[in-house]
């Protein structure tokens, strides 16, 4: 009977299916945790734009002790305390608002890279520990902040 | 004996191959166009922030000749005039939007005003926001074109020339710091590593 050379290659592949099924439904998913605190601190971007609102401020208190001086010697000075009060709310808020930029593009930056980087290394999942509980306990095995951080560097310096 | 004799042969033969490997290649016009473009070279990276595209491409010397003059197939010409193409270094840098959902121009914009506005500072400002990043200085983009294109394209490209006093420089960076696309510096690593030359 000609079947009967086909029986053993069709169990085969159906045992075969079978067996990768239950792989793949036993095979537990691939996760990992990185410290958010310790990858923003380490982010070589946060450390130039710090540098920058650094300069910024500078810049602002210059501007603000010229100011000062000024009060000090002109003879009404008086009359520049609201130019000076005026100043400092303005600069006060500029630089809130350059902060604010700058850190919502950082997480926005390091959210993408870190996606990147799980598409890249086939992950299920990869938590963000804030330290608020979120995440309550995980393996140190699992703690993959030091690749993370060498990762979104590199990637913010222009390397793929 | 014979495993001495070859032994000998073996050496004679690394001797005569070992300074060939040192020569760089030389490919056809389409395949040096092919190979220029392919990303896993170096001379060609992308990179996407904050919704927008970067294609970063450098032009060698030898390549932006070619474009220039297409129909010549002078190779002494070709050796008189790269020279003098390679006083700047060349790159055309592509912006669009993620999956090309709405045209460059038009994105971020509320209004016909702030749509002139973007069209005017990628016209003129934007050169001032690039630098080049060279052996740790930075140089400003020297040559700066806005490629208007009649197409239905929804990318923008931008020719960009910067100085090139060092040439056998084998790594640059492009330093991108324009508001409009991210409020963080954009950098796009190039490689120049054994760039074939161009046989026509």
């Amino acid at each position: 009977m000609s079947y009967r050379k086909w029986i053993f290659p069709i169990v085969n592949l159906i045992t075969l299916a079978f067996v990768l099924y239950i792989y793949a439904t036993i095979t537990p998913a691939k996760s990992a945790y990185f410290l958010n605190q310790a990858v923003f601190e380490a982010s070589t971007a946060r450390q130039e734009l710090e540098l920058r609102l650094g300069h910024m401020k500078t810049d602002h208190q210059k501007h603000l002790d010229s100011l000062t001086t000024l009060m000090q010697t002109v003879e009404d000075g008086s009359m520049l305390v609201e130019d000076y009060r005026e100043a400092v709310k303005e600069y006060t808020l500029q630089q809130q608002k350059l902060t604010e930029t700058y850190t919502a593009e950082l997480w926005r930056q390091i959210n993408q890279y870190v996606n990147d980087y799980g598409e890249e290394h086939d992950y299920d999942y990869i938590f963000g520990a804030t330290g608020d509980g979120s995440l309550m306990y995980a393996n140190l095995s699992r703690d993959i902040t030091d690749q993370i951080i060498t990762y979104i560097n590199k990637r913010y310096e222009g390397e793929n | 004996m014979k495993g001495r004799i070859k032994f000998l042969l073996h050496v004679l033969w690394t001797a005569l191959l070992l300074p060939l490997s040192g020569c760089e290649k030389a490919l056809n016009t389409k395949d040096y166009a092919n190979w220029i473009k392919d990303t896993d070279n170096g001379l060609r990276a992308k990179k996407k922030v904050n919704h927008h595209t970067f294609d970063l491409q450098y032009l060698p010397a030898e390549y932006v000749w070619w474009q220039r003059n297409k129909m010549m197939t002078d190779k002494e010409k070709m050796r008189e005039e790269v020279p003098a193409i390679e006083e700047l270094q060349y790159y055309t840098l592509t912006l669009g939007i993620e999956n090309d959902v709405v045209d460059f121009v038009d994105y971020g914009v509320q209004d016909h005003t702030e749509k002139q506005q973007k069209l005017y500072y990628f016209s003129y400002g934007f050169q001032q926001d690039l630098k080049l990043e060279v052996n740790g200085r930075l140089l400003p983009c020297a040559l700066f074109h806005f490629e208007r294109t009649l197409d239905l394209k929804s990318t923008r490209t931008f020719v960009l020339g910067f100085e090139n006093d060092s040439k056998d420089t084998e790594e640059t960076r492009l330093i991108i710091e324009s508001g409009w696309l991210s409020a963080i510096p954009v950098k796009i690593k190039i490689s120049k590593k054994n760039i074939p030359k161009l046989r026509l």
